[in-house]
C-alpha cells in the first residue's frame, strides 16, 4: 500500500502543474475558482493549498501570468492566466502524457492477464 | 462571539502558514500568505459557521504539507539550523575563548552543508580569529602608539625611533587612514557573519 501511495504522490506532484495550466487553458481564473475546479476532480488534490506555491513557481517560470482585478465584492483579486509559453508547454505535455499513459496502461494490462 | 472564533481560526492558520514557510525567500513567503488569505476571504464572503471555516482550512491542508509540496520537506527547526548558527557565532566571537572557539567554528563551518566552498573560504579568511583578532589588533596598535608617545617624554634612547612613529600617526591623513582601517577590521567579521547567515538561509530554504 505504501509504495503505491508514494508513486501516486510523486506522479501527482509531477502532473499537477499541467493540470493547473489546463484549468487555465480556456481563460483566466482567480485562485479560489481554480482550486475549486481542480478539487472537483477526484483524487487530484490532496490538499488544496498546494496549488498556491505551484502557481507562484509557474508565474516565475513565465508559464502563468498574474493580474489584479477588481471584484464585485471586496478587495481586488489575483487572476491567473496562461501565457503563450504556458500554452506551448501544456500542448507538448498533453501529447507526451497520452503516449505515457497508453504505454503504462498497456504494460499494466499485460501483467494483469498473465497472473 | 462565533464570528470572533472563526477570525481567530483563520489568523492562527495564517500564522502557521508563515511558520511553515519561514525558510522560503521573503517574496515567495509573502505571496503564499497573500494567496491563501485571499482564498479564505473569497470562500468566507458570506457568514460562515465555525464548522464551515474548519472544513475550509482542512481542505486547504496542513501548512507544512502545502510548503513541502513545492519546496520539499522543511527542516523541523525553523531557522537555519543549530550547526550553522553555532558556526557563525563561534567564528565571530569564539576567538575570545583562547582562540579555540574560533577553531571550533571553522570545523563546524567546513562540515556544514549550508555553504559552498567559496563561502566557507570567505568565512574562514574574514577574519581569522573573528572579532577577537580585530579588537586585539586595534588595541595593540592603539596601545603601542600611546606607549611610544609616553616613552618619548621619559626615555631619551628611544626618542628618535618613537618620534618617527608618532609623527607618522599624527598627521590627520594617517589618523583617518588608521581609523578607517580599524573600522574595517571591526566590520569585516560582522559582514562575514551576515554574509554566512544569508547564504545559509538561502541554501537551507
Amino acid at each position: 500500500m505504501e509504495p503505491s501511495g508514494h508513486a501516486l504522490s510523486q506522479l501527482r506532484r509531477g502532473v499537477l502543474e499541467y493540470c493547473v495550466m489546463a484549468a487555465l487553458r480556456d481563460g483566466e481564473r482567480y485562485g479560489y475558482e481554480l482550486v475549486a475546479q481542480l478539487a472537483s476532480a477526484d483524487g487530484l488534490l490532496t490538499s488544496e493549498g498546494t496549488i498556491y506555491p505551484l502557481l507562484g513557481r509557474l508565474r516565475n517560470d513565465g508559464s502563468v501570468a498574474t493580474t489584479w482585478r477588481e471584484s464585485a465584492s471586496g478587495p481586488p483579486r489575483r487572476y491567473y492566466s496562461l501565457t503563450a509559453g504556458g500554452h506551448a508547454a501544456l500542448e507538448r505535455f498533453t501529447g507526451e502524457w497520452a503516449r505515457f499513459r497508453d504505454a503504462v496502461d498497456a504494460v499494466l494490462d499485460t501483467k494483469g492477464e498473465r497472473s | 462571539m462565533s464570528e470572533r472564533r472563526t477570525d481567530r481560526l483563520v489568523r492562527d492558520y495564517l500564522k502557521a502558514v508563515d511558520a511553515a514557510s519561514a525558510a522560503l525567500p521573503r517574496a515567495a513567503r509573502r505571496e503564499l500568505h497573500a494567496q491563501i488569505e485571499e482564498h479564505i476571504r473569497v470562500a468566507c464572503s458570506g457568514e460562515p459557521t465555525e464548522a464551515e471555516v474548519r472544513a475550509l482550512l482542512e481542505r486547504l491542508g496542513e501548512p507544512e504539507e502545502i510548503v513541502a509540496g513545492e519546496y520539499g520537506p522543511q527542516r523541523p527547526s525553523r531557522g537555519i539550523g543549530a550547526q550553522a548558527v553555532s558556526a557563525i557565532v563561534l567564528l565571530l566571537i569564539g576567538g575570545f575563548l583562547a582562540g579555540i572557539g574560533w577553531v571550533a567554528g571553522v570545523v563546524l563551518l567546513w562540515t556544514s552543508p549550508a555553504w559552498t566552498a567559496r563561502e566557507k573560504l570567505v568565512g574562514t579568511l574574514l577574519v581569522p580569529g573573528g572579532l577577537a583578532t580585530s579588537l586585539y589588533l586595534t588595541a595593540a596598535v592603539g596601545i603601542e602608539a600611546c606607549s611610544t608617545s609616553a616613552t618619548t617624554l621619559s626615555n631619551g634612547k628611544t626618542v628618535g625611533h618613537a618620534v618617527t612613529r608618532c609623527t607618522g600617526a599624527t598627521t590627520t591623513l594617517d589618523q583617518v587612514l588608521v581609523a578607517v582601517l580599524f573600522a574595517l577590521l571591526i566590520l569585516a567579521p560582522l559582514a562575514s557573519a551576515v554574509f554566512l547567515a544569508r547564504a545559509a538561509r538561502r541554501r537551507l530554504a
